[in-house]
């Protein structure tokens, strides 16, 4: 037999029990007491937050025999039952698997259906987000109209991906990531119970690792002990997290600090070839780097070290400049470890850009120290189709929520307008309207009424996102994520297709001999180069 | 036995959840293909059915069934390859399912097995999100993925995610030379192809094949540093097209590059020991001597972003033929 | 391999393993048949890892072996043929099959590969007439819930104590339950739940058995075996076990759901409203099914009526009235008429009675004249 896992077996019975959400159980806890339950309600939140728990126990509650206000007594017939998960009158409906229109008038049909023994048929509904655009249509139906018997418990990751009117019928509770102290104030009560002994560093280095998903935590904690037992080592929680000792991390800023290339890019292989995980390494080497930061920012207060690191932070911070400091936390910060190869290249690449900054031309050369190099036509563009508008930004961490003027705002959506196109993930008939938007278009202007100006490299991508039907979704996005602006409005930038396209034709041309005798801006322009 | 070679970690969290009887009823295997994780996964299938004490045997009837793909209660879920889809589709999420609410038919529980998990569908990965959450007793189920990062989070985080990175390069080394009897120069150049990923290092060491088509890539690559513009485009332009009959070769080519110039960068920056492409030094050596290290890092971006392009479907004749164009 | 036997024979004992046969399948052989000899009888499996069904019977064995072939392959193969004595001789990895001037060759796979039919060993027993076990089934599977959410539902909750078997089927909105005695007192109390397609294939055989049927579980409770030792193949008896996974789980504790009391209860003609509701279902199809019922009470020498309407704002109404003997208030309530029509038809005494309490509570059918049958329905939530 399978022995349940922690998240299963420890998932909380009571509103009471429920970790770091407050401000949900606190709102809900109050209307159960005073019996003014709604019909609709929807809850948003990262995965592992407690959605489902939190459904399950209201669902408890509004039907429990004993109690029927307040927390559910979880010792009648009926919170028994739903315990086990055996009570027919509350059904919880995986949204992903019964995602059809004919799925929920189903549901539509047997919710006129009076409960079979509970009070109230509850229907909690997870995945919310995956039913069709028509299914959800036919749930708002339901939603508008509900018997008075019924209650609907909607759950998502994804509430964006909602539509407004299902949004406005229900009462919207959001779960928050959970906190570190939160996530470990549940593992230390899970350790208690399971009798694990696990150091409470180690305990604040798994909270660290999670992001604030309690079940991930939780799976976690039950790897520790399933690998070691019941009693748990600080550094063997290090070493099943793959965090990196220190002190190679601290030997790859010294450097840096001397900027020493072959020891710096040396040490990277040396980690690379030991089977370290790097991007556990990237992580402490950020960490490092911003601790630094705040040394040399004078912030040393707010640095949660030992008295022996902070003296080799700020001495290592002694030896560069904030500047310098600053490059590195945004090279190393930006670096992408969502293809997960394994590869050192990333860290090699940001650990030399570091210390030897990028010819002039380049995109990002702060402070061209110019080394001899080959002749290169200096005014040739550098050809880069497609160019991610990632690449102006300033770190997240950095950014300012933006209010205020137009131009502000538009800085923000340019800043997270990846951000942005991602959510957009898997929309449109084949699931790829994201594409069009990531590869073919850039915010261009924010308009005062809230029009958001998107110039568009490729007549097909502008044709296919003009689309009202896609037009309104992604409106409808814009508000949901920035408020204003709410409106699209597509142009093509020609020009600029032109010289990304052909820039690198022309270049060619120019090698072989070609020569510019007049710029055009027609389409013949394209004939000219293919001599 | 535990077939698996190396990944001692995630083995012995796998034994150890056999003898002790704790373990998930989901699991997610990750890491970089060819290191191990079917073989671990299918391993774990034998061990959880099989009746001898030191499980899995590999020998009784029930082992040989689930090797052999034969067991009623091993189901391996991968691309339906008649049907040309895709993606693990949601008829056979809905199928699984629908088979995992019944008890094992002879042994002690039921595993399924999603070879390359990253493929399931959106719709199929969200069906799938319940049963991973709360399956009935004795069922099991190992996604498998060298694609992390395109799986949902919400389906990561029901699993108990055993990461299976690659070997350190010395070990491969070690194992070519001691098991598979290797040559030192071959335990030393494959074990650094194979970038630590054992299955790659065996395979390309039993199938010399597989180094001849490198070695021909890598004429390839030094014919371009030196050829014409013309030269450089219809290049280009024939990878463009060798792309659309398998993305597979391109990256592969692209990877080869990347590796490339990864190895003039550590020539250059004064780490010429710890190059790859070992029996190419003198090339290496000879080439880094005419470039500088901002130019070697601008190619190693330019080959980066060009891969990032081509995964988000641009053109690829246009990124083919600008990266062509932008190589020093 | 080397028998041979009757073509009618033969053809019907595919057909009734055949019922087994995978049709989708992620294990190739399981589209397969296992032939294969068995104490001087041949016997022929064949399973969809869900259901397994076996079938012996007597033939004439030169030699002794097994094979496994293309279920529909052979099964179409063989009714073609006409009726008198087949041989079947095992050549390599195939079948060959002679009979009367036809001669065929079908190529087959190892037995030794087929999965093998679950043991239920010496676990617990139990023997049920034929015929009761046929009323059972007949009057409960069609409640189990179709669709998958909860499997459970899917499947049939039987509890075997004493000297009675109780079948009990819900899925959310009805709900039946069935008690039948068993052949012989049960030595231990049995609780299981039965996929519901598995007790429908077993309805199919049970037919003009007289041997009680032999029920076992093994000792996991992962299966159920029933087992006919006489099931008329052509002109012998065959012995048949289907073998049954059972699903896992708890099932509802459905006697919560039985109503105590009532407080209106009409007696009324099973036939005159089963023909009453199917009429009314025409107009109520587009309107969710809901058929409305008002029971009257008589006066003086005037008997109880129960009406029987619906409607719809595009099609039209329809009212029909039934005579009823009444006891208890005049009441209201609507189910879905499907749910009605249902349970009527399944129902063999002449008369039914109906009781209800409110319009939002539970009403109850049951046959007159037998203790053995219950039958609950959820009302739907209409506007008067």
């Amino acid at each position: 037999m399978t022995s349940e896992v922690y998240y299963r077996k420890w998932r909380p019975q009571t509103l009471a029990e429920i970790t770091g959400q407050e401000h949900v159980t606190q709102t809900l806890l109050r209307a159960l007491e005073t019996g003014r339950i709604a019909h609709a309600y929807l809850f948003c939140g990262p995965r592992g937050t407690g959605k489902t728990s939190t459904g399950r126990i209201l669902a408890k509650a509004v039907n429990c025999i004993t109690n029927g206000k307040g927390e559910p007594c979880n010792s009648c017939d009926m919170c028994f039952a739903l315990t086990q998960g055996r009570a027919l009158d509350i059904i919880e409906i995986d949204a992903a698997s019964n995602r059809g229109i004919d799925d929920i008038r189903e549901l539509r049909e047997k919710v006129k259906f009076s409960p079979n023994s509970a009070k109230y048929k509850v229907y909690i509904i997870d995945e919310v987000h995956a039913l069709t655009e028509h299914a959800s249509n036919a749930l708002l139906k339901t939603l508008e109209e509900p018997p008075a018997h019924a209650i609907f418990i909607l759950a998502t990751t994804e509430p964006h991906k909602l539509l407004t009117t299902i949004l406005s019928r229900c009462q919207r509770f959001d779960f928050r990531r959970l906190t570190h102290d939160a996530v470990m104030a549940k593992l230390s009560f899970v350790c208690q119970k399971e009798r694990i002994i696990v150091p409470p560093e180690g305990l604040r280095l798994i909270a660290k690792s999670v992001s604030g998903s309690l079940r991930d935590a939780e799976n976690l904690l039950q790897q520790l002990v399933i690998y070691y037992g019941n009693e748990v080592q600080l550094n063997q929680v290090e070493d099943m997290l793959g965090i990196t000792n220190d002190s190679r991390i601290r030997q790859l800023v010294q450097h840096i600090a001397g900027k020493d290339l072959a020891a710096g890019l040396s040490s990277i292989n040396d980690m690379s070839h030991d089977g370290l995980d790097l991007m556990q390494v990237n992580r402490g080497l950020v960490d490092y780097l911003r601790n630094m930061l705040l040394a040399k920012s004078g912030a040393e207060a707010s640095l949660d070290l030992s008295a022996d690191d902070r003296a080799q932070v700020k001495e290592l911070a002694g030896k560069m400049s904030l500047e310098e400091i600053v490059r590195a936390v945004k090279l190393f910060g930006q670096i992408d470890f969502r293809s997960r190869d394994y590869s050192s290249l990333p860290l090699e690449l940001a650990f030399v850009e570091c210390l030897v900054p990028e010819e002039p031309g380049g995109t990002a050369a702060p402070t061209p120290k110019a080394k001899a190099q080959p002749a290169r036509p200096a005014s040739t563009p550098k050809p880069r189709p497609a160019q991610k508008p990632k690449e102006q930004d300033p770190p997240s961490a950095l950014h300012p929520q933006a209010e205020g003027t137009a131009e502000s705002r538009l800085d923000y959506v340019k800043a997270h307008w990846e951000e942005f196109v991602d959510t957009l993930r898997g929309a449109g008939s084949s699931g790829n309207l994201d594409a069009y938007l990531r590869s073919a278009c850039e915010p261009e202007a924010l308009d005062e009424d809230g029009t958001l100006v998107v110039a568009f490299k490729y007549l097909f991508h502008k044709e296919k996102v003009e689309d009202t039907k896609y037009r309104r979704m992604i409106e409808q996005r814009l508000a949901t994520m920035f408020g204003s602006p709410n409106k699209l409005r597509c142009v093509l930038r020609v020009q600029n297709a032109r010289s990304a396209m052909d820039g690198h034709l022309v270049k060619a041309a120019l090698q072989m001999g070609g020569r510019i005798t007049e710029v055009v801006t027609d389409e013949s322009t394209t004939g000219g180069s293919d001599e | 036995m535990w077939q698996v070679i190396g990944q001692q970690k995630a083995v012995m969290l796998m034994d150890r959840s056999v003898k002790t009887g704790q373990f998930a009823h989901a699991f997610l295997f990750t890491g970089p293909p060819h290191t191990g994780k079917m073989t671990l996964a299918r391993n774990l299938a034998q061990a959880l059915n099989c009746g001898s004490d030191n499980r899995p045997c590999n020998e009784c009837s029930s082992c040989r069934r689930v090797a052999a793909g034969k067991h009623p209660d091993v189901q391996v879920l991968q691309l339906n390859l008649e049907d040309r889809k895709k993606v693990i589709t949601i008829e056979q999420v809905e199928n699984m399912q629908s088979n995992a609410s019944l008890p094992p038919y002879e042994g002690k529980y039921k595993v399924f097995i999603f070879e390359d998990a990253d493929k399931l569908s959106h719709d199929a990965a969200n069906r799938l999100l319940k049963t991973l959450e709360e399956p009935m007793p004795q069922v099991v189920i190992i996604l498998v993925t060298s694609r992390e990062s395109d799986l949902l989070p919400t389906v990561i985080s029901r699993c108990q995610r055993i990461e299976m990175p690659p070997l350190p390069i010395a070990v491969v080394e070690e194992i070519l030379a001691d098991k598979y009897g290797a040559p030192p120069e071959d335990a030393a150049l494959l074990s650094r192809l194979s970038r630590g990923r054992l299955g790659w290092a065996i395979s390309a060491l039993q199938d010399r094949s597989l180094l001849e088509t490198r070695q021909s890539r890598i004429g390839d690559l030094l014919e371009m540093r030196s050829a014409s513009i013309t030269k450089r485009l219809s290049y280009a332009s024939d990878l463009a097209s060798r792309f659309g009959k398998s993305r597979e070769e391109v990256d592969d080519i692209m990877e080869l590059w990347l590796r490339w110039w990864n190895d003039l960068l550590l020539v250059s920056a004064g780490n010429a020991d710890r190059i790859v492409n070992l029996d190419h030094e003198s090339e290496l050596a000879e080439q880094a001597q005419n470039l500088t290290i901002p130019q070697l890092t601008r190619a190693l971006r330019d080959l980066q972003e060009a891969g990032r392009q081509l995964e988000q479907n641009v053109n690829p004749r246009l990124v083919l033929e600008v990266l062509m164009l932008s190589m020093p | 391999m080397k028998v041979s036997c009757l073509q009618e024979n033969l053809n019907k004992a595919l057909g009734i393993v055949g019922r087994a046969v995978a049709s989708r399948t992620t294990l190739p052989i399981t589209n397969n048949v296992l032939i294969a000899t068995e104490d001087s009888k041949l016997k022929l499996s064949a399973t969809n890892l869900e259901i397994a069904i076996t079938c012996w019977f007597g033939t004439v064995v030169e030699e002794e072996g097994a094979i496994t072939v293309p279920a529909r392959l052979l099964n179409e193969f063989v009714s073609s043929l006409p009726s008198g004595r087949i041989d079947l001789k095992l050549t390599d990895h195939s079948l060959h099959l002679e009979c009367a001037r036809v001669e065929a060759n079908i190529s087959g796979l190892d037995a030794e590969d087929f999965p093998p039919i679950p043991e239920v060993g010496d676990g617990l027993t139990y023997e049920i007439a034929p015929e009761d076990l046929r009323l059972a089934i007949n009057q409960v599977v069609f409640a189990t819930a179709t669709e998958d959410t909860r499997p459970v539902l899917t499947g049939v909750s039987a509890e075997l104590e004493g000297d009675t078997m109780t079948m009990a089927a819900a899925d959310g909105f009805r709900l039946a339950i069935h008690k039948a005695p068993l052949a012989t007192p049960a030595k231990e109390k049995l609780e299981v739940i039965i996929p519901g397609r598995s007790l429908t294939e077993l309805g199919r055989l049970l037919a003009e058995q007289e041997e009680p049927v032999l029920i076992a579980v093994s000792p996991t409770k992962s299966q159920i075996l029933f087992r006919l030792n006489d099931v008329t193949i052509g002109e012998t008896k065959a012995r048949v076990e289907l073998v049954s996974q059972l699903l896992q789980g708890t099932f509802p504790n459905y006697r919560q759901l039985i109503p105590q009391t009532y407080s209106t209860r009409a007696i009324a003609s099973t036939s005159d409203f089963l023909r009453a509701t199917r009429t009314a279902a025409i107009f109520a199809r587009d309107g969710s099914g809901i058929v409305r019922l008002q029971v009257m009470t008589g006066a003086q020498d005037q008997p109880g009526k129960i009406s029987i309407s619906a409607r719809s704002e595009q099609i039209g109404d329809n009212v029909g009235e039934i005579d009823a003997e009444v006891e208890g208030e005049a009441s209201k309530i609507a189910f879905n008429g499907r749910y009605v029509t249902d349970v009527l038809g399944v129902i063999h005494e002449d008369n039914i009675a109906l009781e209800t309490t409110t319009p939002s509570s539970p009403g109850v059918i049951h046959p007159i004249g037998s203790e053995r049958y219950m039958h609950i329905i959820m009302p739907m939530f209409v506007q008067w």
